[in-house]
Protein backbone atom coordinates (compact mmCIF):
# COMPACT_ATOMS: atom_id res chain seq x y z
CA UNK A 1 0.00 0.00 0.00
CA UNK A 2 2.47 2.73 1.31
CA UNK A 3 4.61 1.57 -2.27
CA UNK A 4 1.96 2.49 -4.29
CA UNK A 5 1.06 5.50 -2.69
CA UNK A 6 4.40 6.63 -3.11
CA UNK A 7 4.51 5.55 -6.82
CA UNK A 8 1.09 7.38 -7.53
CA UNK A 9 2.29 10.44 -5.65
CA UNK A 10 6.09 10.69 -6.36
CA UNK A 11 5.82 12.51 -10.00
CA UNK A 12 2.82 14.86 -8.79
CA UNK A 13 4.76 16.21 -5.90
CA UNK A 14 7.82 16.39 -8.00
CA UNK A 15 6.51 18.77 -10.45
CA UNK A 16 4.10 20.65 -7.96
CA UNK A 17 7.68 21.67 -5.58
CA UNK A 18 8.81 22.30 -9.26
CA UNK A 19 5.87 25.28 -9.62
CA UNK A 20 6.28 26.21 -6.78
CA UNK A 21 9.73 26.78 -6.30
CA UNK A 22 9.67 28.52 -10.57
CA UNK A 23 6.83 30.81 -8.68
CA UNK A 24 9.17 31.88 -5.82
CA UNK A 25 12.30 32.36 -7.26
CA UNK A 26 11.14 34.81 -9.94
CA UNK A 27 9.12 36.59 -6.72
CA UNK A 28 12.51 36.78 -4.31
CA UNK A 29 15.04 36.85 -6.73
CA UNK A 30 16.26 38.53 -9.91
CA UNK A 31 18.82 37.44 -12.84
CA UNK A 32 19.46 33.88 -12.75
CA UNK A 33 16.52 33.04 -10.18
CA UNK A 34 14.35 34.63 -12.99
CA UNK A 35 15.90 31.77 -15.25
CA UNK A 36 15.72 29.18 -12.71
CA UNK A 37 12.06 30.49 -12.23
CA UNK A 38 11.10 30.18 -16.39
CA UNK A 39 13.38 26.54 -16.35
CA UNK A 40 11.48 24.86 -12.91
CA UNK A 41 7.65 26.04 -14.10
CA UNK A 42 8.72 24.90 -17.80
CA UNK A 43 9.20 21.00 -16.78
CA UNK A 44 5.71 20.02 -15.58
CA UNK A 45 4.54 21.82 -19.36
CA UNK A 46 6.83 20.01 -21.05
CA UNK A 47 6.82 16.32 -19.08
CA UNK A 48 2.73 16.73 -20.03
CA UNK A 49 3.41 17.63 -24.05
CA UNK A 50 5.66 14.50 -23.64
CA UNK A 51 2.97 11.92 -22.26
CA UNK A 52 0.41 13.22 -24.52
CA UNK A 53 2.50 12.26 -27.60
CA UNK A 54 3.78 9.26 -26.38
CA UNK A 55 0.46 8.35 -25.59
CA UNK A 56 -0.55 9.39 -29.02
CA UNK A 57 2.14 6.93 -30.43
CA UNK A 58 1.13 4.04 -28.38
CA UNK A 59 -2.49 3.92 -29.82
CA UNK A 60 -0.67 4.00 -33.62
CA UNK A 61 1.38 0.88 -33.26
CA UNK A 62 -1.97 -1.01 -31.53
CA UNK A 63 0.01 -1.28 -27.94
CA UNK A 64 -2.16 -1.98 -25.57
CA UNK A 65 -1.42 -0.43 -21.69
CA UNK B 1 -16.00 0.02 1.82
CA UNK B 2 -15.15 3.21 4.21
CA UNK B 3 -12.97 4.35 1.61
CA UNK B 4 -15.47 4.20 -1.48
CA UNK B 5 -18.17 6.20 0.58
CA UNK B 6 -15.22 8.67 1.26
CA UNK B 7 -13.98 8.90 -2.56
CA UNK B 8 -18.28 9.17 -3.53
CA UNK B 9 -18.33 12.01 -0.74
CA UNK B 10 -15.28 13.92 -2.75
CA UNK B 11 -16.65 12.96 -6.09
CA UNK B 12 -19.46 14.84 -5.33
CA UNK B 13 -17.72 18.03 -4.38
CA UNK B 14 -15.60 17.42 -7.39
CA UNK B 15 -18.63 17.39 -9.80
CA UNK B 16 -21.07 19.98 -7.98
CA UNK B 17 -18.03 22.83 -7.11
CA UNK B 18 -16.26 22.68 -10.17
CA UNK B 19 -19.76 22.33 -12.48
CA UNK B 20 -21.42 25.42 -10.59
CA UNK B 21 -18.00 27.57 -11.73
CA UNK B 22 -17.07 26.30 -15.05
CA UNK B 23 -18.96 28.96 -16.94
CA UNK B 24 -17.06 31.34 -15.27
CA UNK B 25 -14.09 29.94 -15.32
CA UNK B 26 -14.30 29.45 -18.62
CA UNK B 27 -14.55 33.03 -18.87
CA UNK B 28 -12.06 34.32 -16.57
CA UNK B 29 -9.33 32.30 -18.14
CA UNK B 30 -10.08 33.29 -22.01
CA UNK B 31 -10.10 37.08 -20.60
CA UNK B 32 -7.04 36.34 -18.22
CA UNK B 33 -5.31 35.82 -21.53
CA UNK B 34 -4.94 39.33 -23.51
CA UNK B 35 -4.82 40.28 -19.38
CA UNK B 36 -1.94 38.37 -19.15
CA UNK B 37 0.07 40.95 -21.87
CA UNK B 38 -2.45 43.83 -20.84
CA UNK B 39 0.14 46.40 -21.12
CA UNK B 40 1.66 45.02 -24.33
CA UNK B 41 -1.34 45.47 -25.99
CA UNK B 42 -2.25 48.89 -24.73
CA UNK B 43 1.07 49.67 -25.65
CA UNK B 44 0.79 48.69 -28.71
CA UNK B 45 -2.87 49.72 -29.50
CA UNK B 46 -2.48 53.28 -28.38
CA UNK B 47 1.10 54.10 -28.27
CA UNK B 48 2.83 57.35 -26.62
CA UNK B 49 5.53 59.15 -28.14
CA UNK B 50 8.81 60.07 -25.41
CA UNK B 51 11.63 61.70 -26.64
CA UNK B 52 14.90 60.12 -26.42
CA UNK B 53 17.11 61.18 -23.27
CA UNK B 54 19.65 59.59 -21.61
CA UNK B 55 18.28 56.66 -19.11
CA UNK B 56 19.29 58.36 -15.83
CA UNK B 57 17.46 61.47 -16.48
CA UNK B 58 16.08 63.29 -13.28
CA UNK B 59 12.63 63.69 -12.88
CA UNK B 60 11.12 66.81 -13.75
CA UNK B 61 9.58 69.10 -10.72
CA UNK B 62 6.15 68.45 -10.09
CA UNK B 63 4.77 71.85 -9.32
CA UNK B 64 5.25 72.77 -12.90
CA UNK B 65 3.27 69.94 -13.93
CA UNK B 66 0.67 70.90 -11.31
CA UNK B 67 0.24 74.83 -12.25
CA UNK B 68 0.21 73.46 -15.89
CA UNK B 69 -3.06 71.33 -14.97
CA UNK B 70 -4.17 74.58 -12.98
CA UNK B 71 -3.85 76.97 -16.00
CA UNK B 72 -5.46 74.61 -18.30
CA UNK B 73 -8.79 73.74 -15.76
CA UNK B 74 -8.54 76.72 -13.08
CA UNK B 75 -11.85 75.35 -11.38
CA UNK B 76 -10.71 72.10 -10.89
CA UNK B 77 -9.11 70.05 -8.71
CA UNK B 78 -5.82 68.05 -8.75
CA UNK B 79 -7.09 64.89 -7.01
CA UNK B 80 -4.03 62.68 -7.63
CA UNK B 81 -0.83 62.33 -9.10
CA UNK B 82 0.71 58.86 -10.86
CA UNK B 83 4.12 58.87 -10.97
CA UNK B 84 5.12 55.76 -13.72
CA UNK B 85 7.79 53.33 -13.03
CA UNK B 86 7.33 51.39 -16.14
CA UNK B 87 7.51 54.62 -18.77
CA UNK B 88 8.88 58.08 -18.41
CA UNK B 89 5.25 59.46 -17.20
CA UNK B 90 3.38 61.84 -15.03
CA UNK B 91 -0.32 61.32 -14.41
CA UNK B 92 -2.07 64.36 -12.47
CA UNK B 93 -5.69 63.79 -12.50
CA UNK B 94 -8.29 66.97 -12.06
CA UNK B 95 -12.20 66.34 -11.63
CA UNK B 96 -14.71 68.69 -10.29
CA UNK B 97 -15.53 67.78 -7.31
CA UNK B 98 -14.26 65.16 -4.46
CA UNK B 99 -16.87 62.75 -5.78
CA UNK B 100 -14.73 59.63 -6.24
CA UNK B 101 -16.79 58.52 -9.30
CA UNK B 102 -17.42 61.98 -11.12
CA UNK B 103 -17.68 61.78 -14.38
CA UNK B 104 -15.54 64.75 -15.50
CA UNK B 105 -12.62 62.98 -13.89
CA UNK B 106 -9.50 63.28 -16.50
CA UNK B 107 -6.02 62.80 -16.15
CA UNK B 108 -2.92 64.96 -18.12
CA UNK B 109 0.10 63.01 -19.41
CA UNK B 110 2.99 64.54 -19.08
CA UNK B 111 6.35 63.13 -19.40
CA UNK B 112 8.27 63.00 -16.14
CA UNK B 113 11.99 64.23 -17.36
CA UNK B 114 11.25 67.32 -19.43
CA UNK B 115 7.65 68.37 -17.53
CA UNK B 116 5.96 68.96 -20.67
CA UNK B 117 2.48 68.37 -21.41
CA UNK B 118 2.32 64.89 -23.77
CA UNK B 119 -1.73 64.58 -23.35
CA UNK B 120 -4.87 66.53 -22.21
CA UNK B 121 -7.09 63.47 -22.47
CA UNK B 122 -10.60 63.55 -21.83
CA UNK B 123 -12.99 62.83 -19.47
CA UNK B 124 -13.80 59.84 -18.29
CA UNK B 125 -17.59 59.27 -19.49
CA UNK B 126 -16.42 60.27 -22.88
CA UNK B 127 -13.27 58.26 -23.59
CA UNK B 128 -14.43 55.33 -25.26
CA UNK B 129 -12.62 51.99 -23.77
CA UNK B 130 -9.77 50.35 -24.71
CA UNK B 131 -9.64 46.51 -25.44
CA UNK B 132 -8.00 45.54 -22.03
CA UNK B 133 -10.35 48.13 -20.31
CA UNK B 134 -13.46 45.87 -21.11
CA UNK B 135 -11.39 42.73 -20.63
CA UNK B 136 -10.46 43.91 -17.41
CA UNK B 137 -14.09 45.08 -16.46
CA UNK B 138 -15.52 41.58 -17.24
CA UNK B 139 -12.64 39.55 -15.76
CA UNK B 140 -12.74 41.39 -12.33
CA UNK B 141 -16.36 42.39 -12.03
CA UNK B 142 -18.40 41.60 -14.82
CA UNK B 143 -19.13 44.92 -15.66
CA UNK B 144 -20.91 45.40 -12.05
CA UNK B 145 -17.94 46.30 -10.21
CA UNK B 146 -18.59 45.30 -6.37
CA UNK B 147 -21.23 42.84 -6.80
CA UNK B 148 -19.71 41.21 -9.56
CA UNK B 149 -16.41 41.25 -7.64
CA UNK B 150 -18.09 39.56 -4.89
CA UNK B 151 -19.57 37.01 -7.07
CA UNK B 152 -16.53 36.05 -8.83
CA UNK B 153 -14.40 35.33 -5.90
CA UNK B 154 -17.23 32.89 -4.77
CA UNK B 155 -16.78 31.51 -7.93
CA UNK B 156 -13.09 31.46 -7.14
CA UNK B 157 -13.63 29.62 -3.79
CA UNK B 158 -15.86 27.02 -5.58
CA UNK B 159 -12.15 26.75 -7.91
CA UNK B 160 -10.59 26.20 -5.49
CA UNK B 161 -12.94 23.44 -3.49
CA UNK B 162 -12.99 21.67 -7.04
CA UNK B 163 -8.74 21.43 -7.33
CA UNK B 164 -8.11 20.48 -3.69
CA UNK B 165 -11.23 17.60 -4.38
CA UNK B 166 -9.96 16.79 -7.71
CA UNK B 167 -6.42 16.37 -6.31
CA UNK B 168 -7.65 13.64 -3.79
CA UNK B 169 -9.69 11.60 -6.03
CA UNK B 170 -6.23 11.88 -8.48
CA UNK B 171 -4.94 9.03 -5.77
CA UNK B 172 -7.78 6.30 -6.02
CA UNK B 173 -8.13 6.95 -9.56
CA UNK B 174 -3.94 6.16 -10.31
CA UNK B 175 -3.47 3.16 -7.83
CA UNK B 176 -3.08 0.83 -10.65
CA UNK B 177 -2.09 3.05 -13.44
CA UNK B 178 1.08 4.63 -13.96
CA UNK B 179 1.69 8.46 -13.91
CA UNK B 180 0.53 10.22 -17.40
CA UNK B 181 -0.80 7.32 -19.09
CA UNK B 182 -3.50 8.17 -21.63
CA UNK B 183 -5.40 5.39 -22.62
CA UNK B 184 -6.11 6.74 -26.34
CA UNK B 185 -6.74 2.95 -27.14
CA UNK B 186 -9.53 1.88 -25.13
CA UNK B 187 -12.33 4.72 -25.41
CA UNK B 188 -13.00 8.68 -26.04
CA UNK B 189 -13.92 9.11 -22.05
CA UNK B 190 -11.10 7.07 -20.92
CA UNK B 191 -8.62 9.52 -23.13
CA UNK B 192 -10.03 12.21 -21.74
CA UNK B 193 -10.75 11.25 -18.12
CA UNK B 194 -6.69 10.56 -18.40
CA UNK B 195 -5.87 13.87 -20.03
CA UNK B 196 -7.85 15.52 -17.68
CA UNK B 197 -6.43 14.14 -14.86
CA UNK B 198 -2.98 14.50 -16.56
CA UNK B 199 -2.90 17.91 -17.24
CA UNK B 200 -4.77 18.75 -13.63
CA UNK B 201 -2.22 17.05 -11.32
CA UNK B 202 0.72 18.69 -13.22
CA UNK B 203 -0.59 22.07 -13.28
CA UNK B 204 -2.19 21.60 -9.74
CA UNK B 205 -0.28 24.06 -7.85
CA UNK B 206 -0.16 26.49 -10.38
CA UNK B 207 -4.30 26.46 -10.34
CA UNK B 208 -4.48 26.80 -6.93
CA UNK B 209 -1.98 29.48 -6.41
CA UNK B 210 -4.01 31.55 -9.32
CA UNK B 211 -7.05 30.60 -8.01
CA UNK B 212 -6.54 31.36 -4.48
CA UNK B 213 -4.78 34.86 -5.05
CA UNK B 214 -8.14 35.54 -7.68
CA UNK B 215 -10.52 34.92 -4.71
CA UNK B 216 -8.19 37.65 -2.61
CA UNK B 217 -7.78 39.92 -5.16
CA UNK B 218 -11.74 39.98 -5.72
CA UNK B 219 -11.52 41.08 -1.90
CA UNK B 220 -9.69 44.41 -2.46
CA UNK B 221 -12.19 46.47 -2.25
CA UNK B 222 -14.15 45.43 1.15
CA UNK B 223 -9.99 45.09 2.59
CA UNK B 224 -9.43 48.18 1.16
CA UNK B 225 -12.53 49.57 3.31
CA UNK B 226 -12.27 47.69 6.33
CA UNK B 227 -8.51 49.67 6.41
CA UNK B 228 -9.35 53.05 6.10
CA UNK B 229 -12.60 52.46 8.62
CA UNK B 230 -10.28 50.94 11.12
CA UNK B 231 -6.66 51.87 10.85
CA UNK B 232 -6.38 54.87 8.72
CA UNK B 233 -9.66 56.51 10.63
CA UNK B 234 -7.51 55.92 14.54
CA UNK B 235 -4.61 57.50 12.68
CA UNK B 236 -6.29 60.83 11.44
CA UNK B 237 -8.42 60.66 14.85
CA UNK B 238 -6.18 63.36 16.26
CA UNK B 239 -6.75 65.57 13.71
CA UNK B 240 -9.84 65.43 13.99
CA UNK B 241 -12.11 68.73 13.53
CA UNK B 242 -9.61 70.23 11.63
CA UNK B 243 -10.75 72.08 8.56
CA UNK B 244 -9.75 70.46 5.53
CA UNK B 245 -6.39 71.72 3.53
CA UNK B 246 -7.76 73.63 0.70
CA UNK B 247 -6.04 73.59 -2.98
CA UNK B 248 -5.14 76.94 -2.88
CA UNK B 249 -3.35 76.50 0.57
CA UNK B 250 -1.24 73.57 -0.25
CA UNK B 251 2.31 73.67 -0.01
CA UNK B 252 4.54 72.24 -2.91
CA UNK B 253 3.94 68.95 -4.08
CA UNK B 254 7.23 68.22 -5.06
CA UNK B 255 8.39 69.19 -1.31
CA UNK B 256 5.94 66.63 -0.17
CA UNK B 257 7.63 63.80 -2.28
CA UNK B 258 10.95 65.06 -1.78
CA UNK B 259 10.07 64.80 2.24
CA UNK B 260 9.49 61.43 1.18
CA UNK B 261 12.14 60.02 -1.05
CA UNK B 262 14.37 61.75 2.01
CA UNK B 263 12.66 59.91 4.83
CA UNK B 264 12.41 56.46 3.08
CA UNK B 265 15.91 56.66 0.41
CA UNK B 266 15.49 52.81 -1.11
CA UNK B 267 11.51 53.54 -1.72
CA UNK B 268 9.95 54.45 -5.25
CA UNK B 269 6.93 57.12 -5.00
CA UNK B 270 4.28 55.57 -7.09
CA UNK B 271 1.48 58.68 -6.34
CA UNK B 272 1.07 61.27 -4.49
CA UNK B 273 -3.01 61.04 -3.46
CA UNK B 274 -4.35 64.83 -2.54
CA UNK B 275 -6.33 66.00 0.61
CA UNK B 276 -9.57 65.48 0.45
CA UNK B 277 -9.63 62.55 -1.80
CA UNK B 278 -11.51 60.18 -0.38
CA UNK B 279 -8.68 57.53 -0.59
CA UNK B 280 -6.19 59.94 1.56
CA UNK B 281 -6.57 62.11 4.44
CA UNK B 282 -7.91 65.71 4.69
CA UNK B 283 -4.77 67.42 6.26
CA UNK B 284 -2.01 65.26 4.46
CA UNK B 285 -0.68 64.18 1.16
CA UNK B 286 -0.80 60.42 1.32
CA UNK B 287 1.81 59.33 -0.75
CA UNK B 288 2.60 55.55 -1.74
CA UNK B 289 5.88 54.05 -1.73
CA UNK B 290 6.87 51.00 -2.66
CA UNK B 291 10.68 49.30 -2.87
CA UNK B 292 13.31 48.67 -4.84
CA UNK B 293 13.89 44.71 -3.98
CA UNK B 294 11.71 41.95 -6.49
CA UNK B 295 9.70 41.42 -2.95
CA UNK B 296 9.63 44.65 -1.85
CA UNK B 297 8.91 46.34 -4.61
CA UNK B 298 5.35 44.65 -4.28
CA UNK B 299 4.88 45.98 -0.77
CA UNK B 300 3.23 49.11 -0.71
CA UNK B 301 3.91 51.67 2.36
CA UNK B 302 1.98 54.84 2.45
CA UNK B 303 3.46 57.57 3.68
CA UNK B 304 1.48 61.29 5.76
CA UNK B 305 2.68 64.45 4.55
CA UNK B 306 1.38 67.22 6.13
CA UNK B 307 0.08 69.14 3.29
CA UNK B 308 0.20 72.49 4.71
CA UNK B 309 4.31 72.39 5.86
CA UNK B 310 5.26 69.68 4.26
CA UNK B 311 6.56 67.61 7.36
CA UNK B 312 6.38 64.04 7.94
CA UNK B 313 3.24 62.71 10.00
CA UNK B 314 3.49 59.14 9.59
CA UNK B 315 5.12 56.30 7.79
CA UNK B 316 2.01 53.81 7.87
CA UNK B 317 2.40 50.47 9.02
CA UNK B 318 0.01 48.00 6.45
CA UNK B 319 -1.72 45.15 8.14
CA UNK B 320 -1.35 41.84 7.45
CA UNK B 321 -4.40 41.25 5.34
CA UNK B 322 -3.32 44.39 3.02
CA UNK B 323 0.20 42.80 2.79
CA UNK B 324 -1.22 39.52 1.54
CA UNK B 325 -3.33 41.24 -1.24
CA UNK B 326 -0.20 43.15 -2.55
CA UNK B 327 1.70 39.69 -3.09
CA UNK B 328 -1.97 38.11 -4.28
CA UNK B 329 -1.09 40.76 -7.15
CA UNK B 330 1.82 39.13 -8.71
CA UNK B 331 1.13 35.74 -7.91
CA UNK B 332 -2.37 35.66 -9.76
CA UNK B 333 -0.97 38.03 -13.11
CA UNK B 334 2.14 36.40 -13.73
CA UNK B 335 3.33 40.04 -14.30
CA UNK B 336 6.99 39.91 -11.99
CA UNK B 337 9.06 37.38 -14.11
CA UNK B 338 10.04 38.47 -17.43
CA UNK B 339 8.48 38.28 -20.43
CA UNK B 340 9.03 34.80 -20.50
CA UNK B 341 6.97 34.21 -17.44
CA UNK B 342 4.06 35.75 -18.30
CA UNK B 343 4.59 33.12 -21.60
CA UNK B 344 4.21 30.43 -19.18
CA UNK B 345 1.35 31.94 -17.69
CA UNK B 346 0.16 31.84 -20.94
CA UNK B 347 0.49 28.06 -21.44
CA UNK B 348 -1.01 27.22 -18.00
CA UNK B 349 -3.57 28.99 -18.62
CA UNK B 350 -4.45 27.00 -21.81
CA UNK B 351 -4.22 24.22 -19.73
CA UNK B 352 -6.45 25.47 -17.04
CA UNK B 353 -8.99 26.06 -20.57
CA UNK B 354 -8.41 22.22 -21.88
CA UNK B 355 -9.27 20.85 -17.94
CA UNK B 356 -12.21 22.53 -17.39
CA UNK B 357 -13.74 21.77 -21.01
CA UNK B 358 -12.48 18.27 -20.29
CA UNK B 359 -14.46 18.32 -16.73
CA UNK B 360 -17.11 19.06 -18.58
CA UNK B 361 -17.50 16.58 -21.23
CA UNK B 362 -16.88 13.80 -18.59
CA UNK B 363 -19.78 15.37 -16.76
CA UNK B 364 -21.88 15.20 -19.88
CA UNK B 365 -20.75 11.42 -21.03
CA UNK B 366 -20.96 10.66 -16.86
CA UNK B 367 -23.71 8.34 -16.06
CA UNK B 368 -23.02 4.72 -17.51
CA UNK B 369 -18.92 5.62 -16.78
CA UNK B 370 -19.33 6.51 -13.01
CA UNK B 371 -21.33 3.03 -12.42
CA UNK B 372 -18.63 1.28 -14.10
CA UNK B 373 -15.84 3.06 -12.49
CA UNK B 374 -17.67 2.68 -8.93
CA UNK B 375 -18.28 -0.89 -9.93
CA UNK B 376 -14.65 -1.39 -10.64
CA UNK B 377 -13.36 0.01 -7.03
CA UNK B 378 -15.76 -2.11 -4.86
CA UNK B 379 -14.29 -4.99 -6.84
CA UNK B 380 -11.11 -3.98 -6.41
CA UNK B 381 -11.40 -3.54 -2.60
CA UNK B 382 -12.87 -6.93 -2.13
CA UNK B 383 -9.91 -8.61 -3.72
CA UNK B 384 -7.83 -6.32 -2.15
CA UNK B 385 -8.77 -7.18 1.60
CA UNK B 386 -9.46 -10.89 0.89
CA UNK B 387 -5.79 -11.60 1.24
CA UNK B 388 -6.12 -10.40 4.99
CA UNK B 389 -9.00 -12.65 5.87
CA UNK B 390 -7.16 -15.47 4.61
CA UNK B 391 -4.07 -14.23 6.91
CA UNK B 392 -6.46 -13.35 9.79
Amino acid sequence: MKQNFKKVWRIPVLLSALILFGLLAALLGTGVWYWLSWMAMLIPLVIVCFKIISGRKIKKRGVSC
Amino acid sequence: MAQLKSIKKWFWWHRWSSLICTLFLLMLCVTGLPLIFGDEIDGWLNPTYYADLPKNTPMANLDGMVKVAHTRYPKQLVTFIFVDDDEPQVLVNMATSWNPVDPLRHSLQFDSRTGKLLNDEPPYSQKPASFIDIMLDLHRGLFIDLPGELFLGLMGVLFVISIISGVVLYGPFMKKLDFGIIRGDKSRRLKWLDLHNLLGIATALWLLVVGATGVMNELSTPLFGLWQMTDVKAMLSKYHGKPLVKQDELSSVQAAYNTTKKTLPGMQVMSLVYPGNAFGSPYHYLIWTKGNTPLTSQLFSPVLVDAKSDKLAAVVKMPVYLRALELSRPLHFGNYGGTPLKIIWVLFDLVAIVVLISGVYLWVVRRKFYKNYFDRLTEAELIESSPQTIAS
